[in-house]
């Protein structure tokens, strides 16, 4: 193309651009004039106060961020905050976040997380999660503390000890976490910026002033966080732009995730030791690889619990071979194993696969199905694999008929098998 | 001067808000970025408002010096994981398919033959205004616009949807 021929399409574009006409500016730059008068306030007031601020100082926790005008930048700021604390005071902060399921997740969200935050900056923050485990697996207390370059995590009487990442986020217990996801979308630019505005200010929540934020859905939704797909509102802490309470909206419209703070305190001084490294739990002993196992009797005597196995095997099903995930206990015993069943021409029928209930497997969402009276479990059907789980004396278990497992295929089996073969587990 | 800033910058704002958004729009490529500019500009501009002769031409060279300073911070930012993405919207709305396309070329040109292009092409002004409002020679706007012309030429989504 000539340049004759460019400007002619720069203008074309231009004009099939259709930019849209009638912005009402005003208020939106009114909201920034105060801020300027105060400013210049403060500049020729500056050298008089000196001594008056030097004592406020000590007394008076710096809150004010700033005030972003447009809902964009609120979100940036509002993410920055979310993400690290950034430009926050040391707080003290109670918070609970309620998630209901809305679409297919891997490893779904638990569906309520209470946290305890003591927050003294970015790298000195201790935070401790009551973590509601779903399919009513019960609750566990999860305690992250960061001094410095070091984070130590507990859990369930274990502490390890892990070196920080450079921005210092903050930990999270929910799992992938929609708010920052959602802010940090609605902050930027690009086809897959979702639209932002600021709706004014909001009730008080944990005695603070708050401003609401409006996120719509995004233009370019993942399954991997469908929380944060459809629209969510936010209420802002007024002055420092911390999340006080976020609803946040999955496929069709439907509310999936909750946040809400309970409790806030701004200037907080944290008794000493509060960011106490705990000593971490000795490493132990490393254990042999992952192994097969020649038969029953050897899988009882490397397993960490008595297996739960079938008491009678039907249609003619025999046991073909047993592997081991290689989750090991510090004793090396196995804490997980599954156990291919053949059917009467030797070729892969059924897996049968049982860990600690807490163990990360995937819990396939489906029909509830009675295995038998007392015990229920979750069948999953679906591209030629029927997948029947549940949990029984504190382990997770799970029948797998056809498909492929570890790309071994599985005949399969008819579902009332599967659920007869369930139904006969015993110890 | 009023509580709410002097009646003529009211007014100033009511007028210009459009054509300022616009070429903010043009130099930023996204409207969130463009409002923020513009508002920023706008509230500098409030500061000394009583002792400027031009206002269009120290409003637009604020803004432009504003989306410089932005894009400056910005750099040091890290938003998203994924930078947005700019390419082609897939849509068959032909303005914001026109949108996409001049506004991710014109991201590919230098700031200040942008703002010539923007002022030039998109938004009409004759050079003589277009050079006012830059605070820069005629010959200065109609060399940038020569050579951003040039450079436009070779971009390949200009002449991709004829």
């Amino acid at each position: 193309m000539n340049p004759a021929d460019t400007e002619r399409r720069v203008r074309e574009l231009a004009a099939a651009a259709d930019l849209p006409q009638g912005f009402d500016t005003w208020s939106d730059v009114l909201a920034r004039l105060p801020r300027v008068r105060r400013r210049r306030t403060a500049a020729r007031a500056a050298v008089a106060a000196v001594a008056a601020l030097a004592v406020a100082a000590a007394v008076t926790v710096p809150l004010t961020i700033g005030a972003p005008a447009s809902a964009a930048a609120a979100a940036r700021q509002a993410a920055a905050v979310a993400r690290t604390g950034a430009g926050l005071p040391p707080f003290e902060l109670t918070e609970t976040t309620a998630t209901t399921p809305v679409g297919f997740q891997p490893e779904p969200p638990p569906p309520l997380v209470t946290e305890h935050i003591d927050y003294a900056g970015p790298a000195r923050w201790r935070d401790e999660s009551v973590i509601t485990e779903p399919f009513r697996e019960g609750t566990q207390t999860i305690t992250q503390i960061r001094d410095g370059s070091l984070i130590a995590s507990v859990a369930a009487g274990q502490v390890t000890i892990t070196r920080a990442g450079g921005r210092g986020e903050f930990p999270s217990a929910v799992g992938p976490r929609a708010d920052l996801v959602k802010l940090l979308a609605a902050g930027s630019a690009g086809r897959c910026a979702p639209s932002a505005s600021l709706a004014g200010n909001g009730p008080l929540i944990a005695g603070r002033p708050t401003l609401i934020l409006r996120v719509g859905s995004s233009p370019c939704p993942s399954a991997d966080i469908p929380q944060a797909d459809g629209p969510a509102t936010f209420w802002l802490d007024r002055q420092t732009y911390l999340v006080l309470r976020a609803d946040l909206h999955g496929p069709g419209n439907r509310l999936a995730q909750t946040i809400t703070v309970t409790g806030l305190r701004y200037g907080v001084a944290f008794p000493a030791g509060t960011f106490r490294l705990p000593r971490p739990t000795p490493r132990p002993a490393p254990c042999p690889p992952a192994r097969s196992l020649p038969g029953v009797a050897a899988l009882r005597s490397a397993l960490a619990y008595p297996p739960l196995l079938p008491s009678a095997l039907p249609d003619r099903l025999r046991v073909g071979t047993i592997g081991s995930s290689g989750a090991t206990t510090s004793r090396c015993k196995i804490t997980t194993f599954d156990i291919t069943y053949q059917d009467a021409s030797g070729r892969p029928a059924v897996q049968l696969s049982e860990a600690p209930q807490n163990y990360p497997y995937v819990r396939f969402p489906g029909r509830a199905v009675t295995i038998r009276p007392g015990l229920t479990g979750t069948l999953n059907s679906g591209s030629g694999m029927t997948i029947l789980w549940w949990i029984q004396d504190g382990l997770y278990i799970s029948l797998q008929s056809g498909g492929i497992t570890a790309g071994v295929p599985l005949t399969g089996v008819p579902t009332p098998v599967l659920i007869h073969l369930a139904a006969s587990l015993r110890r | 001067m009023t509580e709410q800033g002097p009646a003529d910058f009211k007014e100033f704002v009511q007028l210009r808000s459009d054509k300022l958004l616009h070429f903010a729009f043009w130099m930023t490529g996204n409207w969130e970025d463009a409002k923020d500019a513009v508002q920023e500009s706008l509230a500098k501009a409030y500061r000394v408002w009583a002792r400027i002769e031009h206002p269009d031409a120290y409003v637009h060279r604020l803004l432009v010096n504003t989306i410089r300073s932005s894009y400056r911070a910005r750099r040091r930012e890290l938003l998203v994981a994924d930078p947005p993405d700019l390419g082609l919207a897939d849509s068959g709305d032909q303005a914001l398919t026109s949108r996409t396309v001049l506004a991710g070329a014109l991201r590919r040109l230098p700031r200040r033959q942008r703002a010539v292009v923007v002022l030039r092409y998109c938004l009409d002004l004759p050079v003589t205004e277009v050079a006012s409002l830059l605070n820069c020679s005629a010959g200065t706007v109609k060399s940038q616009s020569s050579k951003a012309l040039a450079k436009l030429s070779q971009d390949p989504e200009i002449g991709e949807l004829r």
